[in-house]
């Protein structure tokens, strides 16, 4: 069969890894124990996050339902973000090497299951059980919208920044699995280098601001998605809300309620840059709001629009992505060639040009 | 070429400066049942793995039915191979299992069933249909695991040590199994140190030792090359035994004994049977504690120890 008849016949076909995995994965306790435990831990934080949002009405101050929804969102959005970067890898560390371990990895090789197929099928199927996840968080999340004070715009860009971070994630966990050919040393490298970017680059960005008062490089916030995210939650508040026009009603109402000045000032405007009131915010959102030598009337600095570096985080997201696929499918395959081959290098050569066409189109670069 | 399934070409594997196959040229018949033998180490694992396309070859070349092994995919088409040790997916039923490998195969939805039916027809599985892979005894999940590498009819089978771990009932399955398929027309390539299991199904033998060839052919053609023996228990004084056989006439060479037989001396012995009966007379006189003594037939198991033996000596030389 020629290799153009061979792949119409498997584009046809349900991805047999996909089948497999969905079987297995769905049978006894353990997926739904892991599904219950997430959104019973998601349910806790969302209701902790209600109380905080509110607890200022025991104080006399007015609270807004906008502020309390912008402040559930960027926390479920926080939780979530988080649970899905720790789970995808948990759920594709064994991807490869299980089957290394309990010795059906060179039955499954000895297939026509081409290699990038069997990565794809691993991949898919571990994504599936984190959509499923992500898909059942949904009618918690929708509560948010309850309350007020999200645009769409809010909602599409932190949801990209998630799935695009469960991603890579998953295919971190992949890539490892393939590379290390050991579970457990495959689930140690994930999770060290999930912890350096998460933590490390936080860390460099807290030292850089402790250290000097120009703007945090990009470098050390665009790679973090936590940055990523908090640059998207950033414009909840604040100016540039970014056409938020439900948060701008509500920002503008604030200061009138409150006998304050205008809105964008911190010092008065309890929905301010620093007014998203949940644990981490502060820390989080290092470096993202550049500080300004302009000060407002009540002598607070103004704090400038949030920078957003979320775009260029969703193209670094993607093209790790394409990095770890292309590094484990050299690793998956039986006869192992890691200099690149003419497909190799049409697919670097077409995705680069892609996303930099896209890149000028909307000026994303450049914002 | 064509009428031969598995043709090999100066095949060499090395790990860092150890090599596992050594200038491999090894040459099947369609249709054929080849017994691969040799001693742990020997490089048959390494071989049916390249074979199997699995492994590359760090130089030679590896023909299947004529057609040049260069990615896995050309292999896979042709091979169905089954690895000495397997694990199964527990957490699948049987038909499951079949069916996984199907669809990795590529075949299509309308005849994945009766695939699947037929082969657990074959290996005689259709009750445990639904059970799960984990409750399957061991020679069951062996069947099963032989049944995984037909499911996409290939022209070659390559079994390493598939009788491994199966008790007695299980094993004379697992061979009444592979006759059916050789009479399916399969070529079929099996490796295994029961070397009177092979002896019993195989239509032609290869003998390897340290990664080479020592020999292969039928049967037949192989017991040409044994030399006659005379294996000699002595139940004391093994060395001045040694020694007394050593000077008599017809002996060619003395064999130490083996660890598990310490009392059986292996002789080689081209004399007459005169010879043989003043060689145990004389072993007699020297007061010597025979239990036993006889002439050694011609059996798989001897040649492949002489074989063996002859090119440990050859390299230690």
């Amino acid at each position: 069969m020629s290799n153009r008849a061979a792949s119409r016949r498997w584009s046809l076909q349900p991805n047999p890894i996909v089948v497999k995995e969905l079987r297995s994965r769905m049978r006894g306790g353990r997926a739904f124990i892991l599904l219950t435990g997430f959104l019973l831990g998601l349910g806790l934080v969302g209701y902790g996050l209600f109380l905080r949002a509110t607890s200022g009405q025991n104080n006399g101050a007015p609270i807004f339902s906008a502020q309390v929804g912008q402040t559930l969102f960027a926390g479920l959005a926080f939780m979530l973000l988080f649970l899905v970067i720790l789970i995808a890898p948990a759920v594709t560390v064994g991807a490869i090497s299980s089957e290394r371990e309990r010795l059906t990895y060179e039955m499954l090789i000895a297939t026509n299951l081409p290699s990038h197929r069997l990565l794809w099928g691993k991949l898919i199927s571990a994504l599936s059980y984190i959509a499923l996840l992500l898909l059942a968080a949904i009618p918690l999340g929708s509560i948010v919208f309850l309350f007020g004070g999200i645009t769409l715009s809010h909602v599409i860009q932190a949801a990209v920044i998630i799935v695009l971070s469960a991603i890579t994630s998953a295919m971190l966990g992949i890539w490892a699995s393939a590379m290390t050919g050991k579970t457990g040393r495959a689930a140690v490298v994930s999770y060290v280098i999930i912890g350096l970017v998460l933590g490390g680059f936080l860390f460099g960005a807290e030292i850089w601001t402790n250290r000097t008062t120009d703007p945090v490089p990009t470098g050390l916030l665009a790679p973090n998605p936590i940055s990523a995210l908090a640059s998207s939650l950033g414009t909840l508040s604040g100016p540039g809300s970014g056409g938020g026009i439900t948060t701008m009603r509500a920002f503008e109402a604030i200061p009138m309620a409150a006998g304050g000045g205008p809105g964008w000032w911190p010092g008065s405007n309890p929905f301010s840059n620093t007014g998203l009131n949940f644990p981490g915010w502060r820390t989080f959102s290092i470096g993202i709001y550049p500080a300004t030598d302009q000060f407002g009337p009540d002598g607070m600095p103004i704090i400038a629009e949030p920078r957003s570096v979320w775009r260029i985080t969703i193209i670094i997201l993607i093209m790790a992505c394409l990095g770890f696929f292309w590094m484990a499918l050299h690793a998956v395959k039986p006869r192992r060639r890691w200099w690149p081959t003419w497909g190799d290098a049409a697919m670097l050569s077409v995705t680069s040009l892609s996303l930099l066409g896209l890149g000028f189109w909307i000026g994303w670069w450049f914002r | 070429m064509s009428e031969l399934a598995i043709q090999t070409v100066d095949l060499l594997r090395r790990y860092g400066k150890y090599t596992a196959v050594n200038k491999l040229n090894l040459t099947i018949a369609t249709g054929s049942i080849f017994g691969f033998l040799g001693p742990n180490g020997a490089g048959k694992t390494t071989t049916l793995r390249m074979l199997a396309g699995l492994l590359e070859p760090s130089s030679g070349q590896v023909f299947l039915h004529g057609q040049l092994i260069q990615k896995t995919s050309t292999a896979a088409a042709i091979v169905g191979y089954m690895p000495d040790f397997f694990g199964v997916y527990d957490d699948l039923r049987v038909w499951e299992y079949l069916d996984f490998y199907a669809r990795c195969h590529g075949i299509e939805p309308a005849k994945r069933k009766s695939t699947v039916d037929g082969l657990l027809d074959l290996v005689d599985l259709s009750d445990k249909r639904n059970a799960f892979v984990q409750h399957l005894s061991r020679g069951m999940q062996q069947r099963l695991c032989l049944a995984h590498a037909l499911v996409h009819d290939p022209k070659i089978l390559l079994l390493d040590e598939p009788a491994s771990g199966l008790d007695p009932q299980a094993r004379v399955e697992l061979r009444e199994l592979l006759r059916t398929l050789r009479d399916m027309g399969k070529t079929i390539i099996l490796s295994s140190h029961i070397l009177n299991e092979l002896e019993d199904i195989c239509t032609n033998f290869g003998i390897m030792a340290r990664g080479q060839l020592l020999a292969q052919g039928s049967l037949e053609t192989l017991r040409q090359r044994s030399r006659p023996a005379l294996q000699i228990k002595v139940l004391d004084d093994l060395e001045r035994a040694m020694r007394l056989i050593g000077a008599q006439s017809g002996v060619l060479r003395v064999l130490e004994p083996a660890e598990e037989t310490p009392n059986l001396i292996e002789v080689e012995f081209d004399g007459n049977e005169q010879q043989a009966s003043q060689l145990l007379l004389n072993l007699a006189r020297a007061e010597l504690p025979i239990a036993d003594f006889h002439r050694e037939d011609d059996s798989l198991e001897r040649l492949f120890l002489q074989l063996v033996n002859d090119h440990v000596t050859e390299e230690q030389l």
